[in-house]
């Protein structure tokens, strides 16, 4: 019982690894397209090969992304309780507003997908509750 | 189990040192962002081609496709008819130039006088072009009638070896000149003098080619192929562009080139300062 639930840990982990890592790939890949006008194999080649900068930028963005999302975890499951489907709709509004606040279009994508992320497992977890209370 | 008290302990632990995380994190992507902006987002090139292409009917050339900041552009073309009575008035003629099967820019104009040479316009595109499409460009010209299609035929075009110029003194400056082997695309004047349009309002930018390629060089050896006139302040903005075409035996690449540039205090200004740039290839064009 003990090993099967490390595991789904594990697999929990990688799983939010993944979509978060994903995150920070489109918006890369989204904001090199539209500065350099150019295919995306193209911009994933100046996202990994032209230089480290580029490169570590883009994984620490992965971490932040990663922190933000097991952070928003913690406080989720701390006020379970109190949660309902209007914070999903809050985020939801925020995917959208970010796109108004003047920054590079990289963080805007980027912030925008990871509140849709959060927002998805918090629907995700609201309808488990409803199936088992 | 763990009681209430112990996991609120446990999660408030793991939320401070999450927090001191993120806050460390934000920091240096914060510090780093000049730097990675600087890597990342390198300043995009301009660039310009020139093409030309022939069939039995047709000479085209000075077909231009450019992109001068947000600016793209395509057009300019010049058409000569190889064959007399090619063009008559009230014809439609439509270009299309096919770089790939996504990316086709079309222009048209219906021709006003029963010139052998046409001069089409310039046009504005957002279209993203890639650069290997120009080298294999196709050019799909079609001439319509009285509503009836009376030719249509694909030329390919050929990209033209560019050099760009720049010229220079102490004060002035002319950059991005850009020339062919028959043609040549206005460059860019600015002085250091900031208030230049104010003192000198309106200007004259001539281009010319040396006529004698012999050892001595006068400025009546010179020929005069591309005049603009108008006011200094459009001149500094980048407004004033022109085309010349050159349609001698050699090629302009091999010739002198210099600008002679005229500065006037009022429109009809009796004793305007004039002074020569010479012109010399910067680097080579794709």
């Amino acid at each position: 019982m003990q090993t099967k639930r490390k595991d789904l840990m594990t697999i929990y982990m990688l799983r939010n690894a993944f979509s978060t890592l994903f995150i920070a790939l489109i918006s890369f890949i989204i904001s090199l397209i539209a500065y350099y006008h150019c295919t995306w194999i193209e911009a994933l080649q100046r996202l990994f090969l032209v230089n480290i900068y580029t490169t570590l930028y883009f994984l620490l963005i992965w971490l932040l992304n990663y922190m933000i999302f097991e952070i928003s975890k913690i406080i989720y499951d701390t006020y379970e309780k109190l949660l309902s489907y209007k914070l999903c709709i809050v985020l939801l509004l925020m995917a959208i507003i970010v796109f108004w606040i003047p920054m590079r279009d990289l963080f805007q994508w980027n912030f925008s997908l990871l509140f849709v992320l959060i927002a998805l497992r918090q629907v995700k977890q609201l309808w488990i509750h409803k199936k088992r209370p | 189990m763990v009681d209430g008290d112990d996991m609120n302990k446990e999660v408030k632990k793991q939320l401070i040192l999450s927090f001191v995380l993120l806050a460390l994190l934000m920091t240096t992507l914060f510090f780093w962002y000049p730097n990675f902006v600087f890597h990342t987002y390198v300043e995009t090139l301009d660039y310009q081609y020139c093409l030309s292409g022939t069939n039995d009917e047709l000479a085209i050339d000075g077909y231009e496709i450019y992109q001068d900041g947000k600016t793209q552009g395509y057009g300019h073309a010049r058409m000569i008819s190889l064959k007399p009575d090619f063009f008559q008035k009230g014809d439609d003629i439509t270009l299309t130039l096919v770089l790939s099967d996504d990316v086709q820019l079309a222009q048209s104009m219906t021709v006003e006088n029963d010139h052998d040479v046409i001069i089409m316009q310039e046009q504005k595109t957002d279209q993203i072009l890639q650069e290997d499409d120009i080298q294999k460009a196709q050019l799909q010209v079609e001439i319509v009638r009285d509503q009836k299609e009376i030719y249509s035929q694909s030329i390919t075009m050929k990209n033209q070896d560019m050099l760009t110029y720049t010229g220079a003194n102490k004060d002035y400056s002319l950059t991005n000149v850009y020339v062919t082997s028959s043609w040549l695309k206005t460059g860019i004047f600015s002085s250091k003098n900031e208030d230049i349009a104010k003192e000198y309002p309106y200007m004259i930018v001539d281009y010319l080619y040396l006529k004698d390629q012999d050892g001595s060089e006068d400025i009546n050896d010179y020929e005069r192929f591309v005049y603009m006139n108008g006011k200094t302040e459009d001149f500094l903005t980048n407004q004033m562009k022109n085309i010349g075409y050159y349609d001698g035996e050699e090629s302009l690449l091999d010739m002198n080139l210099c600008c002679v540039i005229t500065l006037m205090k009022e429109e009809n200004d009796t004793n305007p300062y004039t002074f020569i740039l010479p012109l010399n290839p910067v680097q080579k064009g794709e």
